[in-house]
């Protein structure tokens, strides 16, 4: 108690009862799968994935209000590192850990989806980066167009017509080369 | 048309890294500024425990100071039971400042008018009957939800302005801490308090002593003084109630916090005119 008088300071601090193992297990999968969609490869989505929360987890308890400002901090960690990421090396991704292999998972069906998920990342690779930014969001990540507009700064209607122009684009592309 | 291969590519993560991942994001929680408050909570109890020991001591050879530490007691004893806020007296200098991230990631509130949350959230628009003369409801009302994905909100926060920029801010909580009192100095964070769905942590500087008083027939915490306030400076869709504006000076202000019917209720004026009657008043004409 020996401080001197300046250092002594009212704080208001409101901390939601804030049960970060829910947040994990929510947050990761679509943080992972935002990557998914994004890179491809599955060890390469884990990577970032990591990177991503390692940037995030250790601060955050600053978020008073509510755990939608995390949320928020980790997607744009998440696509700041996805930029990063295709500034160094757009052309180096790999493929080859694109599935994860179950040991139940007849080899056929395997096959079969190993090559589904090459031919979709192939046509996802072919999209502006803000058309696949758009999709890694949606699909990869689960949001709804209104999160998606509010990350992206555009309207919702906006939102709404670019995915539905991309979707067609990459149905029409799907059925052409199956 | 089927638009199922769109979702091939998603996929749960492995079992494997999300377990890894947690092990090692829960190693680094040492270095975290929450267990600094945990450690000086400690450091605080430890002092209590001394300061206790050496007060029985004086207790068995003085009469008069047996009178004036009872006096005492039942002071701390009162302040200790108030209902759903944690007091904590701390000599720690708290952090001020803001994530250096944080004014950019204000995506996850919705910036709406107090109309727009008095009809579609009904829950969080328990908006005062009464405000002192001058001060106006502003159009910066804030919902702010627990998580990114589709979920509830968690809170609202309303504010009213007078000309010449005077402050009230009212935030409406969802949550409350309803089976009593939870002063425990070792758990700040009452993450492990399965009643509380919400916990206020305060810290006031000793010489604002802060006030248990009634609203609603509920207690509440009122003390002088905030450290700071949300920054709801800007027009509406550019400004950022997750921007946090600190107060060097303490002596700022007035703050009053209570619980009633699963809310919590914090209410900060920044005013040169504003008394604490006025802010039980607009407290009490909440409905």
């Amino acid at each position: 108690m020996t401080n001197s008088p300046r250092f002594w300071e009212k704080t208001l601090l409101a901390i939601r009862k804030a049960d970060w193992e829910a947040v994990y297990r929510t947050e990761l999968p679509r943080i992972y799968n935002y990557f998914r969609y994004h890179v491809g490869d599955a060890r390469l989505a884990e990577d970032l994935t990591a990177e991503t929360f390692e940037k995030a987890w250790k601060n955050r308890h600053q978020y008073r209000n509510d755990l939608s400002a995390f949320s928020t901090w980790l997607f744009t960690i998440a696509r700041n590192l996805a930029s990063d990421y295709f500034r160094r090396a757009r052309d180096e991704v790999s493929l080859e850990n694109a599935v994860n292999v179950s040991d139940d998972e007849p080899l056929e069906s395997l096959v079969q989806r190993r090559s589904d998920i090459e031919k979709l990342s192939m046509l996802l690779g072919q999209l502006s980066d803000r058309d696949r930014e758009l999709v890694a969001l949606k699909y990869g990540a689960g949001l709804t167009n209104r999160k998606i507009a509010q990350l992206q700064g555009i309207s919702e209607s906006n939102v709404g017509t670019i995915l539905h122009r991309v979707m067609q684009q990459l149905r029409t592309a799907w059925e052409k080369r199956s | 048309m089927n638009d199922d291969f769109i979702h091939l590519m998603y996929q749960s993560p492995s079992p494997e890294f999300a377990r890894s991942l947690y092990t090692k994001l829960m190693q680094g929680e040492e270095d975290h500024p929450v267990i600094q408050q945990h450690q000086a909570a400690k450091r605080i109890a430890t002092i209590a425990v001394a300061t206790l020991c050496l007060i029985t001591l004086i207790l068995m050879v003085s009469p008069t100071a047996r009178v004036t530490a009872l006096t005492v007691m039942h002071d701390i004893i009162e302040k200790i039971t108030v209902r759903g806020v944690t007091v904590l007296v701390s000599d720690e200098p708290p952090n001020t400042q803001p994530a250096e991230e944080s004014v950019s990631y204000s995506m996850v509130w919705s910036p709406l008018s107090p109309d727009r949350i008095s009809s579609d959230h009904p829950f969080f628009a328990k908006l005062p009957g009464w405000v002192p003369s001058g001060y106006v409801l502003q159009e910066q009302a804030a919902l702010y939800y627990a998580s990114i994905i589709e979920t509830p909100p968690s809170s609202a926060l309303f504010q009213w302005e007078n000309e010449i920029g005077e402050l009230i801010q009212l935030e409406v909580m969802q949550g409350s801490c309803l089976n009593g009192q939870f002063h425990d100095p070792d758990d700040l964070l009452h993450d492990r308090r399965s009643d509380c769905t919400l916990a206020i942590y305060i810290t006031v500087r000793p010489e604002n002593k802060q006030e248990v008083l009634t609203v609603h027939d509920q207690p509440a915490v009122f003390f002088h003084g905030i450290m700071g306030i949300a920054d709801l400076s800007g027009p509406v869709q550019t400004w950022n109630p997750s921007r946090w504006k600190s107060f060097d000076d303490g002596t700022n202000g007035l703050t009053l916090i209570w619980e009633n019917e699963g809310r919590t209720y914090s209410l900060i004026t920044v005013s040169t005119t504003m008394t604490k009657q006025d802010l039980l008043h607009l407290a009490e004409s909440i409905p």
